[in-house]
């Protein structure tokens, strides 16, 4: 295993336009859009972004715990990025898989994550998705998935427990946001947008993606 | 004579209230800002305080002294309340703020003395007080009186303050003892298995919890625990800028009597208000038990009579001692308010129709006697005569869908008496199929195939994702899940007995009983679920047409229903119908205008189809508030339902709302005598002011334990609209289609809306792990 790699902000965060340089069409990447709109201090973020980013580096090359999970991905049958696709429901269902592998009749799913642990009901989910995939991907049944979280920050590897019940409690979840996707899809088709209520809490205001043509948004982004 | 739980503010409408005025100062001064300062002012200080009507940087305290400076920290900035020096002001009811704002101030003062004055302690609402100890301990829970406080204004009497008294339950044992680490893993499991029940995990509950530490008690919901997760092994916290190495550090040094040792158990909770669940002393959280998780020895204890309640109101006052406010002038004056006649809205019970114009007649007289007859026979003319109508065109067949597990003679019992209840009552021969099935997916497959849609009794678990799947996969199919546990427990009752409690013995009779009211209610239920129509109304008072607008409790759906009852000359003149749909925006309880407007919109399309005659009134009722621009939403869609011929240009249209339990905690009994008090009879409301009444549909006929439970009308139209309100909403209750024998508290859209809301609150995913 070679060394982690080294380097300034310069390196990691090439020079990035500010928002004023931005064309009103031109959506910056989420993952920036503190940085670019944020009241708070732009300079400070990136410091600490850079700082938690090396760190997460370091850990993933140095830690223990994770020589399982590095020797996974360097196995010539892992998936690294692999994107993912789920039959079986009315529209697409895709999504982003940090790592995936499998070792005999067994599966390993690991999610890399460089922020602070949480349980929120999203990363469940959004876990769950991975080992509902992970069983038509690599047919194997609920019992032989594994699915961890791999926390960069901490060094701590959460197992994230599924069973049958898991797998059916995700599938019937995303029906049931899809149902709300469709009664909203049809408002968005016709141009309507009074039908879209304005989320009142301002950090997820100004981080939707349709907040320039949304008036509640870009009076948000623009105070 | 009619009374209410109501004591009125001596002085009545006389009343003056000295009260100080006091400026807000800070960078910005939002309305949220000054209710927490109002909040801080009653726990810090135990003054009541709120914000002077349309003036966020003032405000009125209850106090004839001058009040202290104050500085609040706030996030970004510091709050400070300064005494603005208007040396004995006074609030009465004859000023426009004091309207407004008296009874909240008395309400508040009256509750910022309970810390300090009595031993009572609350969780989350603020107007909910516990007493210390329990009254009742059985199977491991135990069961605490509530009493509940507020403050209204009666017009032209003067302020008033109610107290009801409620239930809480939590469990005797505390989260420790259900996660506790080195005991047999049969007992552990055992354990689980009682945590998940009291809980209702199974049914995708988180489980709400009660944390206590300090003297403080909040309402948190359970996450996670780790088998061997301690407090000395939780990561490092930050609470208000310190840094503790671990939960048991924290303890030591914010809460060291609660002797919280490093090896103890630790959860993971949620808190309303924190981002991230965080981990907590196991010992220090004990579970909320809710109604429909009680073992049958504590069904009844929140049941409580008129003239038992009355002594435990009785009991708060006395608590309270001779000077509630915190003010020795300002006091309440003896015994309850007893409204008069004028205010008092009795309304008749509706002639009701049903097969071939059968007829029943109202009561003649206004007694419980006469009434609980009545009821007996709205039963009994069904099972005789039959249902009002019924559409011809359905499919005949009744699904019994059953896991392989249920025996198959149960399940040809269960759906042989639902096909023979549903044909007596439409006259029409409903056979039973039976779909045993060994999995979800094969049952759907096998019904698919049977026909194109129909009607099946689905027997279910309770397992959200279950109910959903087998709903999605049946779209267009009438379903009605039975739950497994219902099923069997009914099934045992006829083939075991129930128990009889005199005898002391199992009794067969008893149990067959138990059978037929169950399948009674299942078919009933089918029937309605089948657009049955047992039996109908000419119309509702002064209304033609009644439409409910409700969100479901977790706020991710809507329901609205219509009902229409009018002249048989007319097309339509009787019709009901229901729609729900997913709420995009379910972190708000508001529903979006432009959705609300379709969704009345569409559910007009569906009802009046071909040929139809505009309706002439329509009454829109809202459970609870109507928030945001919910009422510009109805008005849009008013006016295209007038625009589209549906409703008559010159139409009579009225708003209202409907506080299915009351805010303000209003009770109403009959007193006949010091210590003879007697529910109310069905269908009397009260006028609390000219846009404010309580009405009680259930009463002294047909209540056989407990108090009627009065809900609140708000309408804010001019002259009768809130008596036509009330009139409306009484007889929309009289369509008790799924228990003809007894009253029905909601008025029939409200229980459409409630129990659609039910099923779908059933199906949904809350978790996935």
């Amino acid at each position: 295993m070679g060394k982690g790699p080294s380097g300034g902000r310069s390196e990691i965060f090439p020079p990035y336009p500010k928002r004023r340089c931005v064309r009103p069409q031109q959506f910056p990447p989420t993952i920036l859009d503190e940085v670019l709109n944020g009241s708070r201090d732009d300079e400070v973020l990136l410091d600490h972004a850079e700082e938690q980013m090396l760190g997460a580096i370091h850990n993933f090359f140095r830690t223990p715990a994770f020589a399982e999970f590095r020797s996974l991905g360097a196995s010539p049958e892992a998936r690294i990025e692999c994107k993912l696709s789920l039959a079986g429901f009315p529209v697409p269902v895709t999504g982003k898989i940090d790592l995936a592998a499998v070792s005999g009749a067994h599966a390993t799913i690991v999610d890399w994550k460089i922020g602070g642990s949480s349980d929120g009901g999203t990363e469940s989910l959004q876990l769950a998705t991975y080992g509902l995939w992970a069983t038509t991907e690599f047919r194997t049944d609920d019992q032989n998935v594994r699915i961890v979280k791999a926390h960069l920050t901490t060094k701590e590897v959460v197992q994230f427990n599924v069973d049958l019940n898991t797998f059916v409690n995700a599938r019937v979840r995303i029906l049931q946001d899809l149902e709300r996707m469709v009664i909203l899809h049809r408002y968005g088709k016709s141009g309507v947008i009074d039908a879209f209520t304005p989320n009142p809490q301002q950090g997820v205001c100004r981080l939707c993606p349709f907040r320039e043509v949304c008036p509640e948004g870009k009076a948000a982004v623009h105070a | 004579m009619l009374e209410t739980n109501l004591k009125i503010v001596n002085g009545g409408m006389t009343v003056h209230v000295p009260v100080r005025y006091a400026r807000l100062e800070g960078a910005h001064v939002s309305s949220e800002i000054a209710q927490r300062t109002c909040n801080l002012l009653g726990s810090r200080y135990q003054l009541a305080a709120r914000p002077v009507p349309g003036s966020e940087n003032q405000l009125i305290v209850l106090s004839d002294t001058r009040i202290p400076g104050l500085s609040i920290e706030e996030e970004n900035q510091t709050v400070t309340v300064e005494d603005l020096g208007r040396e004995g002001a006074e609030l009465g009811l004859s000023d426009e703020v004091g309207k407004a704002v008296l009874s909240s101030l008395l309400e508040r003062a009256l509750i910022g003395g309970l810390p300090h004055s009595t031993n009572l302690w609350r969780l989350d609402s603020p107007r909910k007080w516990l007493e210390r100890d329990p009254f009742s301990t059985r199977d491991g829970i135990e069961a605490y009186r509530r009493f509940e406080i507020s403050g209204l204004l009666v017009d032209s009497v003067g302020l008033a303050i109610s107290v009801d008294i409620s239930t809480a339950f939590l469990a005797s044992q505390t989260l420790d003892y259900y996660h506790a680490s080195g005991i047999p893993s049969q007992e552990s499991k055992r354990r689980q298995e009682v945590f998940c029940r009291l809980t209702s995990r199974q049914k995708g509950q988180k489980g709400t919890l009660v944390y206590r530490v300090g003297l403080t008690a909040r309402v948190c919901y359970f996450e996670k625990a780790n088998p061997g997760q301690t407090c000395g092994l939780t990561p490092e916290i930050k609470v208000h800028g310190v840094t503790y190495r671990n939960l048991h550090e924290y303890y030591l040094q914010r809460y060291p009597e609660a002797k919280i040792k490093e090896n103890e158990p630790a959860v993971l909770v949620s808190f309303q208000g924190l981002d991230v669940p965080v981990w907590v002393a196991a010992r220090l959280l004990s579970v909320r038990v809710m109604n429909e998780s009680l073992p049958d020895s504590l069904t009844s204890v929140d049941k409580i009579d008129p003239l038992s309640r009355i002594r435990l109101i009785d009991r708060f006052w006395q608590l309270v001692g001779d000077n509630p406010f915190g003010i020795p002038a300002i006091t309440v004056l003896q015994g309850y308010y007893r409204p008069n006649v004028e205010r008092i809205v009795s309304v008749d019970l509706p002639k009701l129709e049903f097969a071939n114009g059968k007829i029943l007649e109202p009561p003649t007289q206004r007694d419980a006697h006469e009434y609980k007859k009545h009821y007996r026979s709205r039963s009994e003319l069904l099972d005789s005569v039959g249902v009002y109508s019924f559409p011809p065109a359905t499919n005949r067949t009744i699904q019994c869908a059953h896991p392989n597990d249920i025996p198959n003679e149960a399940a040809k019992q269960l759906a042989g008496d639902v096909a023979r209840a549903i044909s007596k009552w439409t006259k029409l021969d409903f056979r039973p199929n039976l779909v045993p099935y060994p999995s979800l997916t094969d049952a759907t497959a096998k019904l698919r195939s049977a026909s194109l849609a129909g009607t099946v009794l689905f027997v279910l678990d309770e397992n959200p994702a279950a109910y959903y799947d087998s709903a999605f996969q049946l779209q267009g199919w009438r379903l009605k899940r039975v739950t497994r546990a219902s099923f069997r427990k009914h099934y045992r009752y006829l083939e075991e007995g129930a128990w009889d409690p005199k005898k002391k013995a199992m009794d067969l009779r008893r149990g067959g009983q138990k059978w037929d009211q169950y399948v009674r209610m299942v078919s009933l239920d089918l029937l309605q679920q089948m657009d049955g129509v047992p039996y109908r109304v000419g119309s509702l008072g002064a209304f033609e047409s009644q439409l409910a607008i409700d969100v479901g409790y977790d706020r991710r759906h809507i329901a609205i229903s219509l009902l229409v009852a009018r002249d048989t000359a007319l097309n339509p003149n009787f019709r009901i119908a229901t729609e729900v749909l997913a709420k995009t925006d379910h972190k708000l309880e508001t529903i979006n205008p432009t959705i609300l407007s379709d969704m009345i919109l569409q559910m007009f399309h569906r009802l009046f189809r071909g040929k139809f005659d505009p309706l002439q009134s329509l009454l829109v009722v809202r459970d609870g508030e109507f928030r945001g621009q919910e009422k510009t939403g109805i008005y849009q869609a008013l006016l295209q339902l007038k625009d589209k011929g549906f409703l008559a240009l010159d139409a009579t249209t009225a708003l209202a709302e409907l506080h299915k339990t009351s805010q303000k905690s209003i009770r109403l009994w009959e007193r006949v005598g010091d210590n003879d008090v007697r529910n109310p009879l069905e269908c009397h409301a009260v006028i609390i002011s000219p846009n404010l009444a309580a009405l009680v549909t259930t009463g002294e006929a047909t209540l056989h334990q407990g108090t009627a439970e009065p809900m609140t009308l708000v309408c804010d139209g001019e002259g009768e609209s809130l008596r036509r309100a009330v009139e409306a909403t009484a007889i929309g209750a009289q369509l008790n289609w799924g228990s003809p024998g007894v009253a029905q508290r909601l008025p029939v859209v409200f229980k459409r809306t409630d129990e659609e809301l039910e099923v779908r609150y059933s199906q949904e995913i809350r978790r996935i792990a």
